[in-house]
């Protein structure tokens, strides 16, 4: 592996800034890269033009021009962003062959930025999963110990990032699809505040949860990419109307912050090595510390199973077989050529919430399980918003578990359920969130959690607990 | 709740989506596990809360409504799976 490869995002970026390396011999070796470590199973696709852009790229900046910050850097992207030309799968035999005919916002700005795309990354399909082991491409491994799953839904982006198969990369996460993964595979994954990062082009799991969210290896490339994709767009109705204010400076004065540590992320369900490596990592930090009760927690996984699979169910009546997605053979009539084509172009897991999202919206039912998660979904809402009012932030474990070994949860769909029960909440109340690695020896996230709106803070007060727990 | 193999087939057929007489059995099974773990949101006090539907409460984006271009019919129809003179093409629905 070249050397450059190991730099960080931002460091790769200046030394094509300043003509030391070229865009095509950076992008040629993470190819070489990629090449060599197939059998991670981090990309689904690579792209076909990622080589000719960089030499465009190179010609450019020989003119003269400046390219824009991304100075022809590439980017990894998960394969349920679309990329106009680029098949986006979203792993799943129903989207095999789709080439998408437009460009997702992020896409367009990271492209605008003078970013290059270099792959699509591997991924459950349709996000559904914890574990990147739900593809039709076959499962992602955790490049540090390829016995075990890379966390997911965002596995292969989290993989590539952390085997230097990209210099970062995005994903999407919708119950913790991008922090678990970063927690598994010991990089740093952030899911801003939704409606932060506009969501057009982002192939749709559960609107009202879905955010996009970069994967790096420290938090400083992190808010160098998240500059790059935030801000309002027309073409999202949800997106946030207040323009964004790039991150200029991180760093914060951390001894004044006042920190919440949730007691239900350390408690039943979570393991102890766990709760043992988050506990030293926060008790290392010159923050106040109180100990938090979210009792909810131990009901997030519940709300979130019926308010994302009721989504869900609705979002994925679109493939139909018509449009632009897989089309069984042999039906009989239009009612059969949808039953066929969804009952051959959807996996297990797919299928399953789909009828888990079914029956809850179902009549009969809507009222009893719905409307009633609905309904908690406020209180767990209303609790967080009131413990922000004492807290600048809360602080937990990302997963109640390390990585676990590949197929070890695959036939029991409740425990890989169970690794999103740290995570769901920042989605169901729209807070921003970040997992960082709180250990060098082993694959442990902590999560920092913020108020709406504030991720400049949290990125600044992630910049200095990752410096904070470097030092250990 | 109990959960039948005629519940189960009804919500399958309502998703468009079927399952063999085969694997029903084991499907059922599962899917009864999951939805009695979800009842546990029924131990919560929920009484007088309105439904949340959406993280961000408030005026959402709006844009001018403007007449603007957008997909070419040969850039929409490029996936699609049968397609014949700018249409996509479906079984025939009227005798």
């Amino acid at each position: 592996m070249k050397k450059i490869l190991r730099f960080s995002a931002k460091k790769q970026a200046e030394l094509l800034k300043k003509g030391e390396v070229s865009s095509r011999e950076l992008v040629e070796a993470y190819l070489e890269r990629i090449e060599e470590r197939r059998d991670i199973n981090a990309f689904i696709t690579i792209s076909d033009e990622a080589l000719s852009e960089a030499k465009r790229m190179d010609s450019v900046r020989a003119g003269g021009e400046n390219v824009g910050p991304l100075s022809g850097l590439p980017v990894a992207i998960k394969d349920n962003i679309v990329t106009k030309g680029i098949r986006t799968t979203c792993a799943s035999k129903m989207l095999e062959k789709f080439v998408p005919p437009f460009d997702a916002t992020v896409v367009e700005k990271i492209k605008g930025s003078g970013g290059i795309v270099l792959g699509k990354t591997n991924m459950d399909e349709f996000a559904m999963g914890s574990s990147s082991e739900w593809s039709i491409f076959g499962a992602v491994k955790n490049p540090l110990d390829t016995t075990l799953t890379a966390g997911g839904s965002s596995g292969g982006s989290a993989a590539a990032v952390a085997d230097f198969q990209a210099p970062f990369a995005l994903g999407s996460d919708t119950g913790g699809s991008a922090r678990l993964p970063a927690s598994f595979c010991s990089i740093v994954g952030f899911k801003p505040t939704y409606g932060r990062v506009s969501r057009y082009g982002l192939v749709a799991f559960a609107s009202s949860l879905d955010q996009i969210a970069p994967l790096a290896r420290n938090v400083e490339d992190i808010a160098f990419l998240f500059n790059i994709i935030a801000g309002p767009d027309e073409r999202d109705s949800t997106s946030i109307k207040e323009p964004f204010v790039p991150l200029e400076n991180l760093g914060f004065d951390i001894s004044k912050v006042k920190l919440g540590m949730v007691k239900e992320g350390l408690g039943e369900g979570v393991e102890k090595r766990v709760r043992d490596v988050v506990v030293r990592a926060i008790e290392m930090l010159p923050s106040a510390v109180d100990e938090v009760s979210v009792p909810e927690v131990n009901y997030s996984v519940p709300i979130y199973y019926v308010i994302s699979t009721a989504e869900a169910s609705s979002n994925l009546a679109r493939y139909d077989g018509i449009r632009y997605s897989y089309r069984a053979d042999g039906y009989s009539d239009l009612k059969d050529l949808y039953i066929k084509t969804r009952t051959e172009g959807f996996g297990e897991e797919v299928k399953r919430r789909i009828m888990i999202g079914t029956f809850v919206l179902s009549s009969g039912y809507y009222e009893a399980y719905f409307l009633r998660a609905q309904k908690a979904r406020r209180l767990i809402r209303d609790r967080l918003d009131t413990l922000f009012e004492r807290f600048d932030f809360l602080v937990m474990p990302t997963s109640p578990t390390v990585p676990f070994r590949l197929g070890e949860k695959l036939s029991d769909p409740l425990a890989m359920y169970m690794s999103d029960m740290l995570t769901i909440i920042a989605n169901l109340g729209g807070y921003p969130a970040i997992s960082l690695p709180a250990s060098k020896k082993e694959s442990i996230g902590l999560q920092i959690i913020a108020p709406r709106m504030e991720d400049d803070r949290l990125l600044r007060f992630a910049f200095e607990v990752e410096k904070a727990l470097s030092a250990m | 709740m109990q959960i039948e193999n005629a519940l189960v087939k009804k919500v399958a057929a309502l998703a468009r989506l079927e399952f063999s007489d085969d694997s029903l059995a084991s499907f059922v099974t599962e899917f009864a596990k999951i939805i009695s773990y979800i009842e546990k949101i029924n131990e919560l006090p929920l009484e007088g809360l309105s439904p949340l539907s959406h993280p961000v409460e408030g005026v959402q984006m709006l844009r001018e409504d403007k007449v603007k271009g957008s997909l070419s019919i040969s850039d929409a129809l490029s996936n699609a799976p049968s397609k014949r003179d700018g249409f996509f093409t479906v079984p025939r629905v009227l005798e």
